[in-house]
């Protein structure tokens, strides 16, 4: 066997020693598993009591998910669990005291991944550099910004209350996106049980129970969320929008672990599977003319029938909004409706649809909306995507590019085949690149097979020891090397091929083979050369500008992009 | 992009005038400004090194590569013209001058020349046919010719087959064997490919069912092969200039070294 630790070859920070076979719980999620005496008492809460541990298998028992996927925080009051647009890895139980959860107000911000504001120019680096004179001005700003919410509660009902024993975070984390309220300790001493994500996975798996009561608190929360995230709905207060809630539908398409069944009918290019007999429909042409429609999470198309055929117009994305001029133009009888379109789920999607009764309710309590039956509808534009030519759309979308929210395209027009991109990503990655400078084409556009950093990345759905998981801040998808355990479940489930398994070596180089004669793999993938200052070295290596990390699902930029290619 | 190149020309223009006044005024201080703009040369090529160096290591990220390829490209015609200012448009007149004339010329050249293919090609490239990585393209080469070299050999028992091998000793098997026609591709001309396809046409009559069906087997393989041919052509056009460019900048700095030593070494210090 070796001595000493070695690297992963493509990766800069150390991992396990050599010779030791990783595990799951290897490395538990907190400092050591939880105390079984604590873990007693966890699971003679009311949240776990009625779960049966004979439901669970002899090797994947009840206790042990608990103690190694879970870990116990303690929180001073005020104290914030986590802000508006984290990206959520875990869920939460109140084990003591309770939690405020604060509703965003006028809506979440665009999904995306930090790429370019998160990335660090050297001008910015010289900013933050004078920013640190302003340290304790921050600090004071900081802890103001900690009580200000318990200030502003008490004069504002913008949130609920989680108390003992129930839970929440559970939006973040079962669609791996940003979150949609920030939590502050309600109490001194307040305990909660955090869960990861791999635990929460076999939770629901095998529990019935807890599936079921995590499902319900999803679709509450969700609901919440999303309507305090639509814009007609920013005046209505947090009992206004339980109301509203109550009579909105809340529904789902398509199965949330998608990817197998896309990769599976990937031979669209045979045009034996057209992509549309993947995609559940949300709303045939010809429905639902009395709605709105809030897209919670996932991708939708929406297409015009004409004939037998569908033309698709475009695509939905989270967060998105569909209806609302058609909703208009119902309110004003003007003859148009947004039933003029089929909208299918692209995996998976979970909708929201507010009748327009309650719509119209709503417009006679909050007259500041009645503005908007004054408005004229707009024309045409009823998703993303419709600037962009017909055959562009349509390549995006049944590949599901629109997943992307910092794609590495290139334009072949311009590409030299230096392989300048491809070295400047091996040297900083310990002389493995995390990126193959090939892909789909469509023209002089190349999507390479690089980690887009999707919008709903199912990649982290199946990883047993949540090694791959969304930076919280920049919600960028990242690798956790030391903690992988070479399974291969992400590659297996990236629906793009983008992630890859590459092997251990040794300080020397040398590949390392275990007595079983093979290589120990881990997962490797483009990491956005996070922590890099300037940003990804693919892109600023190409001598050509012929590289962008684009987020597709914003096709203005993907159209932008092209235009200035073109010259 | 026509903005960027007015932009990018004005600057290079105001930089170069800017030279040839600090030059005319070194000049009227009655010192010689020979070594002046000698100096300004050498410290212009110096820059033009560093860009080779900001590719060899990304890490340093000190701006994006795209910006210096421009600086890179701009500089060098600023170089171009403080090296005129340098010589006085006078040819040398030492082995030592001529080696340096002449190392200035074929990097210039050389450099016009990527920068010209560089815009050019790329576009080329994108037809229908499958790209490959130019590393790739040897190896897909022999696997093909291997392939038509077996269909060759199981074909010997047919009617024709003397025909068939002979045509193969005769042409196909040097078409094969390694890349070939690259002026023709450079030129977009067919020509070659409609040669080969005639006399596979004027073969055909000679030959049974399975022959022919040998023959359009041979035939796939011929396009396939004429494809790796154009894209080898292109894609070696994208790295053969940097085969003159890199070792001229090696050269021309070793000698401008020795070509500052000399000079100063016999200079009367002014």
């Amino acid at each position: 066997m070796f001595e000493g630790g070695s690297t992963i070859r493509g990766s800069t920070g150390p991992v396990e020693p050599i010779g030791v076979e990783q595990s799951r719980w290897d490395r538990p999620f907190g400092l050591t598993p939880i105390e079984p005496i604590v873990l007693s008492a966890i699971l003679d809460s009311p949240i776990f009591a009625d779960v049966d541990p004979a439901d669970f298998p002899a090797d994947l028992p009840l206790n042990d998910i608990i103690a190694n996927d879970g870990r116990i925080r303690r929180f001073e009051c005020s104290e914030r669990i986590y802000g508006e647009q984290e990206f959520g890895n875990s869920l939460f139980v109140v084990l003591r005291g309770h939690v405020r959860c604060e509703l965003i107000a006028g809506g979440r911000k665009s999904e995306r991944v930090g790429l370019p504001e998160d990335t660090v120019s050297w001008s910015q680096a010289i900013a933050d550099f004078d920013r640190l004179r302003g340290n304790v001005r921050a600090f004071v700003a900081s802890a103001l910004k900690a009580i200000r919410p318990a200030l502003d509660m008490q004069h504002e009902q913008r949130g609920f209350i989680v108390n003992k024993d129930e839970q929440f975070g559970v939006v973040g984390v079962l669609r791996r996106r940003q979150r949609g309220e920030s939590a502050y300790a309600g109490e001194d001493d307040t305990l909660v049980l955090e869960l990861r994500w791999s635990g929460i996975r076999d939770l629901r798996f095998w529990s019935d129970t807890l599936c079921k009561r995590m499902d319900q608190a999803y679709r509450r929360q969700c609901r919440l969320t999303a309507l305090r995230g639509c814009p007609l709905f920013d005046g209505a207060d947090y009992h206004q929008l339980e109301v509203i809630a109550e009579n909105t539908v809340f529904e789902s398409y398509g199965e949330m672990d998608w990817s197998h069944r896309f990769q599976r009918s990937a031979a669209f290019d045979s045009q034996s599977v057209s992509p549309e007999d993947i995609e559940p429909v949300i709303s045939d042409q010809g429905e639902r003319s009395d709605g709105l429609l809030v897209i919670n999470s996932g991708l939708i198309r929406v297409s015009h029938k004409i004939d037998q055929a569908e033309l698709t117009v475009g695509f939905l994305t989270t967060g998105d909004a569909f209806g609302l001029d058609g909703l208009i133009a119902d309110l004003n009888s003007v003859a148009r409706t947004c039933a003029d379109y089929t909208l299918r789920a692209c995996g998976y999607a979970d909708v929201l649809w507010i009748p327009i009764f309650v719509i119209e309710t709503w417009l006679e309590i909050d007259l500041s909306k009645s503005s908007l039956l004054n408005r004229q509808p707009a024309a045409g534009a009823v998703a993303r995507g419709e600037e962009l030519p017909q055959s562009l759309l349509d390549f995006i979308v049944d590949n599901r590019f629109i997943n992307a929210t910092s794609a590495m395209v290139i334009n072949t027009d311009r590409c030299v085949n230096c392989d300048d991109c491809v070295r400047a990503c091996a040297t900083t990655h310990g002389d493995v690149p995390r990126f193959v400078r090939q892909g789909k084409t469509h023209h002089n556009l190349m999507v390479t097979n690089a980690c887009m950093h999707c919008i709903d990345p199912v990649c982290m759905i199946d990883c047993p020891s949540d090694a791959i998981e969304r930076d919280a801040a920049s919600g960028n998808v990242t690798i956790k090397s030391e903690q992988c355990i070479g399974c291969g479940a992400c590659a297996n489930a990236c629906p793009y091929g983008n992630i890859r398994m590459g092997a251990y070596a040794a300080p020397g180089g040398d590949v390392i083979s275990f007595e079983s004669g093979t290589a120990t793999l881990k997962a490797i993938k483009c990491d956005l050369c996070i922590g890099l200052p300037g940003g990804p070295a693919c892109k600023r290596a190409c001598p050509h500008d012929a590289i962008e990390r684009i987020n597709i699902g914003d096709a203005a930029t993907l159209s932008d992009w092209l235009q200035a290619a073109l010259k | 992009m026509i903005g960027r190149i007015a932009r990018n020309g004005a600057v290079a223009a105001i930089v170069v005038a800017g030279l040839y006044g600090l030059v005319w005024l070194y000049d009227t201080s009655l010192r010689d400004p020979r070594y002046f703009d000698g100096w300004l040369l050498f410290a212009g090529m110096a820059l033009q090194i560093l860009f080779s160096l900001r590719r060899k290591f990304p890490r340093l990220a000190v701006g994006q590569v795209t910006v210096w390829m421009q600086v890179h490209i701009y500089c060098g015609y600023t170089v171009v013209a403080v090296f005129l200012l340098h010589t006085q448009l006078r040819l040398p007149d030492a082995g030592i001058e001529w080696a340096l004339w002449s190392l200035f010329a074929a990097l210039v050249a050389s450099g016009a020349t990527g920068a010209y293919l560089v815009k050019v090609t790329p576009s080329k490239l994108a037809t229908d046919i499958t790209p490959y990585p130019l590393e790739y393209i040897s190896y897909r080469q022999a696997q093909i010719a291997r392939e038509v070299d077996e269909l060759v050999v199981a074909s010997t028992e047919g009617i024709g087959a003397a025909a068939l091998t002979g045509l193969y000793d005769q042409t196909l098997q040097q078409f094969f064997r390694r890349p070939r026609n690259l002026l023709a591709h450079i030129r977009h001309s067919k020509r070659p490919l409609q040669i080969i396809f005639s006399q596979l046409d004027a073969l055909e009559r000679y030959l049974d069912s399975t022959g022919k069906e040998t023959l359009r087997s041979i035939r796939n393989r011929i396009v396939a092969k004429n494809d790796l041919d154009f894209q080898y052509a292109h894609q070696g056009l994208l790295v053969v200039w940097l085969f003159v460019h890199i070792p001229a900048t090696y050269g021309i700095t070793v000698l401008a070294l020795a070509h500052a030593a000399v000079v100063h070494a016999y200079s009367a210090g002014v």
